[in-house]
């Protein structure tokens, strides 16, 4: 085949694609190289000269990271003289690293400590005063640097040029005075910049909420997803003790997140780690919260819950799990008896859920966030994805910027994704509804009117560049169907762009974009009003939003689990009279938030952190979480709360695994046929495809 | 009042500023491959970089700062710090360095008043600039003064050289 070449490593034969680096052929065969400047998503540079190798026919030795393989080349890797030069490498880069590996954050996880362990010279020959500067420099409140630390493989300024661009750090000076920097009085503000930390292969780049807090042998490492957004990055939680977390790093998952997180996600260990977290149930006595027993704590919310019957409500949490989600729902339908369970208690349309439940039913939606980048045209709707969804902006970023494809970006606002895109279509807030129709007619070929504020000929770009797609992501904010006015013909018209594509042979994948890190699982495990687990229709329910407003009238109790209405960015007040106005308002959280302060019954929950169970983020990906540290005080996972409750009501909840509860869903949710923990496995199993 | 006007004459000073900055862009076209003759005709005008200056120029090529500010630190002949109005470059390339460069080096340091880390007069009419080879191996040691090249030059050569110049800047003055 012309586009394969065989080379030898090593005496060992190996055919591999054209362009392949002399690293990766040697990495396929099992041959380890030490590398410092090298990472497989970014672009080779050759800068530490770590890698090199012995190519027979060139005179002197390669760099194997940026020399590409060629028919019938011979490499040498284990031979004692490219011991000799990987060993002289090391030996130059550690004569200005300062060997303070004592007091370094990296020590024990650090890539220049392993490669010199490994390949290094016993000893050094230098014996003059190392380099000194100032440090650490703080390049930003969070990522710290440390210049005489540094080796300069420029991974940290490569990745934030090639992956996130947003280059806010560069290379300042040249050859031997090189050194990191930033603009001055510019700090590094990028969405992504914890992944240079990450990248980092000395300790040079440091978390400075990480730094000086935990040595890498004690941590005990979780694998997790981040409870932060939909994309559900596949993480591992770092803790001291099953105490305390110390940081969260990405785990790759090639399929969701590759190698990054972004800063919100990665730096938002904190209120794990609350000093005021709650340690024992509270139930307000003569108009006071105080502490009292789990027995004592649920009996009451028991007895007010009940005393409600249909008047209560119940609202869960899209960043609380599968199981909690699906218990609390079957506890609130069956041993509250209501009808009014919700997700959320953002506003939404008349119709919307109804429309969008069946949409999801009908499997509309099957986007996978992995072929975004091997669609040919993106079409965006509705979300600032950079801020909403960050790590999907960074495959866009990939889409378009390194892979050459369309991005179609329609958002009100310039949002940053805005200038990848061609074009750009900025349609008026609240014509939502108009605006997809015009794109739906333009695709079409049907004639329309220019209404909703974007330009006839933006539009028909936009309609040329998705009809001369091979395949199109199409991605849409769940608020665009379920908060715009008529959000269902939003809905209408997607499934009309996507049938004219369709019939038209474009191959087409709906993805739906929800913020929540199991916004999907919920609505997926019946917690909705009107539908039960799996969209089947129940009997009507009150939505979030009009158990609020009716509170004090249609609704006398309510069980909040894991939100914070109170605190809520548009409505606080509304809420908070609402919340005011319940005989009976129960919270479940882990520390006491705004809500809880008016609740009369607080019942101590725990983290994700704490937690065994499932998310199912936006592209219907079940994914596991695991318990990391211990329960704190006497506060306990939301299934086992849940549970006692329903057992204290006489109700029949036997579970005693968080396992039994999946098995039970897994049942009960036809896409979640089949699901297992172990059918889940690491990296999480796509179920948009199940029928 | 007076606040207003010291406000208004500062921002209209900035304006005109940045009018002149504007017409070198414009000379070049607002590209990215035109960064280095901007930076060279800016630092022509100003003998150095303004941290403003690079900031307006990025934005006006759409460059992030960090990009232009990387450019302007790489090459040795964009500077950061404002300059003097005579540059003494007193070569220390291998040939200048084995003829004894240092005592230049000391005796220009000594006749400037400069401190140690010092490389401008605080008068800003010197500045004293240590260069890797200038090419002008034969004449070593090689002492540049607003380059016009001195070669083969002493201690004392290179006092007189000094003299002179601050004699004809004397004579300007008058």
């Amino acid at each position: 085949m012309p586009d394969e070449v065989t080379l030898t490593i090593d005496g060992k034969q190996i055919t591999v694609p054209k362009g392949t680096l002399v690293i990766e052929a040697a990495k396929k065969l099992g041959i380890d190289i030490p590398v410092f400047c090298y990472h497989t998503k970014l672009e080779p540079v050759g800068a530490c000269r770590q890698c090199l190798v012995k190519i027979e026919g060139f005179p002197k030795p390669q760099v194997s990271c940026s020399t590409q393989v060629a028919e019938g080349m011979v490499v040498h890797v284990n031979t004692p003289e490219v011991k000799q030069m990987w060993e002289s490498m090391l030996e130059f880069l550690l004569i200005n690293h300062p060997l303070d590996c004592p007091v370094c954050d990296r020590g024990g996880e650090c890539p220049l400590q392993d490669n010199t362990f490994k390949y290094g010279p016993p000893d050094s020959r230098f014996e003059h005063e190392k380099r000194h500067f100032e440090k650490p420099v703080p390049l930003s409140s969070l990522v710290l640097l440390d210049r005489e630390r540094c080796i300069l493989c420029f991974r940290c300024v490569r990745f934030q040029r090639e992956i996130a661009d947003q280059p806010d750090i560069y290379v300042a000076n040249r050859g031997y005075g090189d050194y990191i920097d930033i603009f001055p009085g510019k700090p590094f503000e990028s969405n992504f910049s914890g992944n240079t930390i990450e990248l980092c292969p000395v300790g040079a780049l440091l978390s400075s909420l990480f730094r000086f807090r935990a040595r890498p042998w004690e941590i005990t490492k979780t694998e997790s997803i981040c409870p932060n957004c939909g994309v559900g990055c596949n993480i591992t939680i770092d803790d001291r003790r099953r105490r305390y977390v110390v940081r969260f790093l990405a785990r790759i998952n090639d399929e969701v997140n590759e190698h990054w997180l972004c800063d919100r996600g990665r730096f938002n260990s904190h209120t794990i780690n609350d000093p005021d977290r709650l340690v024992k149930p509270l139930v307000r006595k003569n108009g006071e919260l105080q502490e009292a027993t789990w027995e004592e704590a649920l009996t009451v919310a028991l007895e007010g819950m009940r005393a409600a019957g249909s008047h209560a409500g119940g609202i869960g949490s899209p960043a609380r799990t599968n199981e909690a989600n699906y218990l609390f729902q079957k506890f609130m339908r069956q041993v509250i008896g209501t009808n009014n369970v919700d997700y959320t208690f953002e506003k939404r349309t008349d119709g919307s859920t109804g429309a969008l439940a069946s949409a999801i039913a009908s499997v509309f939606f099957n986007g996978r966030i992995s072929d975004i980048a091997e669609s040919d045209a993106i079409l965006c709707l509705g979300s600032d994805i950079s801020y909403d969804l960050p790590l999907l902006d960074l495959w866009i970023k990939k889409a378009v910027r390194k892979l050459g494809k369309n991005l179609v970006f329609a958002y009100p606002l310039k949002a940053e994704l805005a200038k990848y895109a061609r074009p750009f279509l900025s349609y008026h807030y609240g014509q939502e509804a108009e605006f997809t129709r015009e794109l739906a007619s333009a695709v079409s070929g049907t004639s329309w009117q220019p209404l909703a504020g974007v330009r006839m000929e933006d539009i028909d770009l936009a309609s040329e560049v998705l009809k001369s797609a091979n395949y199109v992501t199409v991605m849409v904010a769940k608020s665009m169907i379920e908060s715009a006015e008529n959000g269902r013909d939003v809905l209408k018209s997607l499934q009309w762009i996507a049938d004219s594509l369709k019939s038209r042979n474009v191959r087409v994948q709906v993805m739906l974009l929800v913020q929540g890190a199991n916004t999907f699982g919920a609505m997926d495990v019946g917690l909705l009003p009107g539908y039960l687990p799996g969209y089947k229709p129940a009997d009507k329910g009150l939505t979030g939003w009009e158990m609020l407003e009716k509170a004090g009238s249609d609704i006398s109790a309510l069980w909040i689990m894991g939100q914070n209405p109170a605190r809520d960015l548009f409505h606080t007040e509304a809420f908070t009279a609402a919340l005011q106005k319940l005989d009976m308002l129960v919270v479940q959280d882990h520390i006491l938030t705004e809500t809880a302060r008016y609740a009369h019954v607080v019942l101590p929950s725990s983290t994700f952190a704490e937690t065994e169970g499932t998310f199912t983020n936006t592209e219907r990906r079940i994914q596991r979480i695991n318990p990391a540290i211990r329960r704190v005080g006497n506060s306990k996972a939301d299934t086992d709360i849940i549970i006692e409750a329903a057992s204290l009501a006489g109700a029949d909840f036997n579970y005693s695994k968080v396992e039994e509860i999946l098995t039970e869903i897994s049942n009960t949710v036809p896409q979640y046929q089949g699901v297992t923990f172990d059918a889940i496995g690491p990296f999480g199993r796509y179920l948009g495809d199940l029928k | 009042m007076a606040q207003a006007t010291a406000a208004s004459e500062k921002e209209s000073r900035a304006s005109r500023r940045f009018e002149k900055i504007q017409a070198i862009v414009e000379q070049y076209g607002a590209a990215e491959s035109a960064l280095i003759p901007i930076l060279q005709k800016v630092q022509e005008e100003y003998r150095y970089l303004p941290e403003e200056i690079l900031t307006f120029v990025a934005t006006a090529l759409n460059l992030p700062p960090a990009t232009v500010y990387g450019v302007a630190t790489f090459y040795a002949q964009f500077s950061l710090e404002p300059k003097g109005k005579y540059i003494v470059r007193v070569c220390d390339g291998t040939a200048c360095h084995v003829r004894k460069n240092q005592t230049l080096i000391s005796t220009v340091k000594e006749w400037l008043g400069l401190k140690e880390g010092q490389s401008t007069t605080e008068d800003m009419r010197y500045t004293l600039e240590i260069v890797s080879c200038i090419g002008a191996c034969a004449l070593a040691p090689a002492v540049v003064i607003n380059g016009k090249v001195h070669g083969q030059m002493t201690p004392e050569k290179v006092t007189k050289a000094l003299e002179e110049l601050e004699a004809a800047e004397k004579a300007e003055d008058k």
